[in-house]
């Protein structure tokens, strides 16, 4: 009797197993999908298949497709992975799933710093050499700047205590929006376009030279954070309780929360402030497969680059040859999302 | 020598200014089930949490198995002793056989039989694919149980023996839960745990207790077997009303009553 139940909580641990890595399989062949769409498609139509030919035509599109699609739909793949990889992990710090990149007021810390260097920017004169690397690093400052005044302010109340955290949050975001505003006073007519635009969220600043530094931040951190998903897991029960199971509960939140900067300040920096993927994505992957963050932060990383790939694809050509910014089309269905996902949060007991 | 116990000495803790815990000197013996008790406010919670380093204490040290609990890693402290609090609601919806593998801290196939055990001992079977947050206090109570007894399994006691604290596990249980979450937590110390139990119910704590502590205003009034602790004059001061201590006779146990 007692063998057969035993077997109960394993066989239904290899079930659960065996479904999420189906899951995970599923997203990894949209993602290729909706990547190869994307690169096939635009103001220029893209044949994938002839592109290694070597008529005028092919060259024509392979050059469209190396140095404008292809940095393009990699900064978006890599942001969106970034952005709900990061949503994913700040719920399961926060055990609220209504946490948000944008929430903590990370964004626009990363925000400020990159707004500062586009208005102020050009005073220092920085070498050609140094220059596109400027933009994500003075982003990096700025979210990195936010969290560590979030760590000192929570420190400072004896526990890095969640709550104090949110509302940290919801001050920084207003210091923040100062900031903005002041920096867009100051600026030119030619500084605030690019400013207004960038706001609003674009993967059409994408090329190699800024994409590398990025790409490779973004990378390191994103494989740091999945490391961390165990623990995750066992936060889920309180603080106290998951000290108990011999996690230093301390150090996961740091990490948490300094990988979290970096992925979000590197994404910021090359395409502006996009809303909700952070939210959106890990509610999705966890009302497919699950709570487990073993699954949903892979899971999340996945369908966040597939969906972000695929609202910059609608973004560039809904209205061709303009394009509206992807920002506008994530927030569009994330809004909506947001209120309806309220409704659906149970009120805690406690 | 290594003394094993879980030693508290000289122990002040104070919260806000007041003093929670005072001059609180005990050793909590291996292989015996210890019932704190004593009225709201007496530091029996604050006792547990200082056992289990959620509060450092002010004064005087916390030892187990004669190793300042300070100088131990929280992964160590976690494969020496398991920990329940009070606390149940957990953060997104977990399914209960994902809330007891938890409790696992290494490799859990040596253990499939005794986790079975465990399952089948908290009737938890019906219970695995359940979200948690989906079941009542009492159900909830008896997974957490389970995930800390799954803990407790896993701790290496051929070297040193293991602490099991609990912080009222009964509380929002029904009659018969209550026996068995008791039941197991007593046979827990015939295995060789130290088991640390916080309980409210006296007839309780006289019934499985081998030892009890009895708290009040954060100082040990008394220590010892349940017959000698149990004393109507000490209980009635303690509580600040008459209370009454007879050997029942059909029974043939202690019976507290008010």
């Amino acid at each position: 009797m007692s063998q057969t139940q035993s077997a109960d909580l394993y066989r239904l641990g290899d079930a659960r197993a065996r479904r999420r890595a189906i899951i995970l399989v599923a997203l990894g062949c949209a993602l290729t999908l909706v990547g190869a769409w994307s690169l096939a498609s635009g103001a220029v139509p893209v044949d994938l298949s002839a592109v290694f030919e070597s008529d005028r035509d092919a060259v024509f599109q392979r050059t469209v497709l190396v140095e404008i699609r292809m940095p393009r739909v990699l900064l978006s793949l890599a942001v969106g992975a970034s952005l709900a990889i990061a949503g994913a992990a700040l719920q399961g710090l926060f055990r609220n799933p209504l946490a948000d990149p944008g929430l903590i007021g990370v964004s626009s810390g990363a925000a400020v710093g990159a707004i500062a260097y586009i208005v102020i920017g050009a005073e220092f004169e920085l070498p050609e050499s140094v220059a596109p690397y400027a933009l994500p690093v003075a982003a990096v400052i700025g979210a990195s700047a936010v969290t560590l005044c979030l760590y000192l302010f929570s420190q400072r109340y004896g526990q890095f205590n969640i709550l104090t955290m949110l509302l940290a949050g919801i001050a920084i975001n207003a210091i923040a929006g100062v900031g903005i505003g002041a920096f867009q006073y100051i600026s030119d007519d030619a500084q605030l376009r690019t400013l207004v635009f960038w706001m609003m969220g674009s993967f059409g600043r994408a090329s190699w030279d800024i994409l590398i530094p990025a790409l490779a931040i973004m990378f390191a951190a994103l494989l740091a954070l999945l490391r961390q998903s165990e623990q995750l897991d066992r936060l889920q029960l309180g603080e106290d309780q998951a000290r108990h199971l011999g996690i230093d509960v301390v150090r996961l939140k740091r990490n948490v929360v300094l990988l979290t900067a970096a992925v979000v300040g590197s994404g910021v920096a090359l395409s502006g402030i996009i809303g909700f993927i952070g939210l959106v994505v890990p509610h999705l992957v966890r009302m497919l497969g699950g709570m487990s963050h073993r699954y949903v932060l892979p899971g999340a990383a996945l369908l966040g680059a597939t969906l972000a790939t695929l609202a910059d694809l609608i973004a560039r050509t809904i209205v061709v040859p303009a394009e509206v910014p992807v920002g506008l089309v994530t927030s569009a269905i994330g809004g909506p999302f947001f209120l309806w996902l309220m409704t659906r949060v149970r009120p805690r007991a406690d | 020598m290594q003394t094993d116990g879980y030693a508290l000495n000289d122990v002040r803790v104070a919260l806000h200014g007041r003093p929670i815990l005072d001059g609180v000197s005990v050793i909590f013996p291996a292989g015996r089930l210890t019932a704190i008790i004593g009225p709201n406010g007496a530091g029996k919670s604050s006792l547990l949490k200082v056992l289990s380093g959620d509060y450092a204490p002010q004064r005087g040290d916390v030892r187990l198995n004669d190793r300042p609990l300070a100088d131990m890693t929280l992964l160590e402290q976690a494969n020496r002793r398991a920990v329940m609090t009070q606390s149940t609601h957990i953060g997104f919806d977990f399914e209960v056989a994902e809330v007891l593998r938890m409790g696992f801290l290494g490799a859990p196939a040596h253990r499939e039989s005794l986790v079975a055990e465990i399952i089948a001992t908290c009737q938890l079977e019906t219970l695995l694919e359940r979200p948690f947050n989906s079941l009542s206090g009492g159900e909830q109570q008896r997974v957490h149980f389970a995930r800390v007894v799954i803990q407790a399994a896993g701790i290496r006691v051929d070297q040193a023996p293991g602490f099991v604290l609990l912080d009222e596990p009964t509380a929002n249980l029904d009659l018969a839960h209550e026996l068995v979450v008791l039941r197991s937590a007593h046979a827990l110390a015939t295995q060789g745990f130290g088991v640390i139990v916080v309980l409210h119910d006296l007839n309780l704590a006289a019934r499985f207790a081998d030892e009890l502590l009895l708290l009040a205003n954060g100082r040990v009034v008394a220590h010892g077997e349940p017959q000698t602790v149990l004393h109507p004059d000490a209980l009635s001061q303690c509580y600040g009303t008459p209370v009454t201590v007879e050997h029942h006779q059909a029974l043939d146990r202690i019976v507290v009553h008010t």
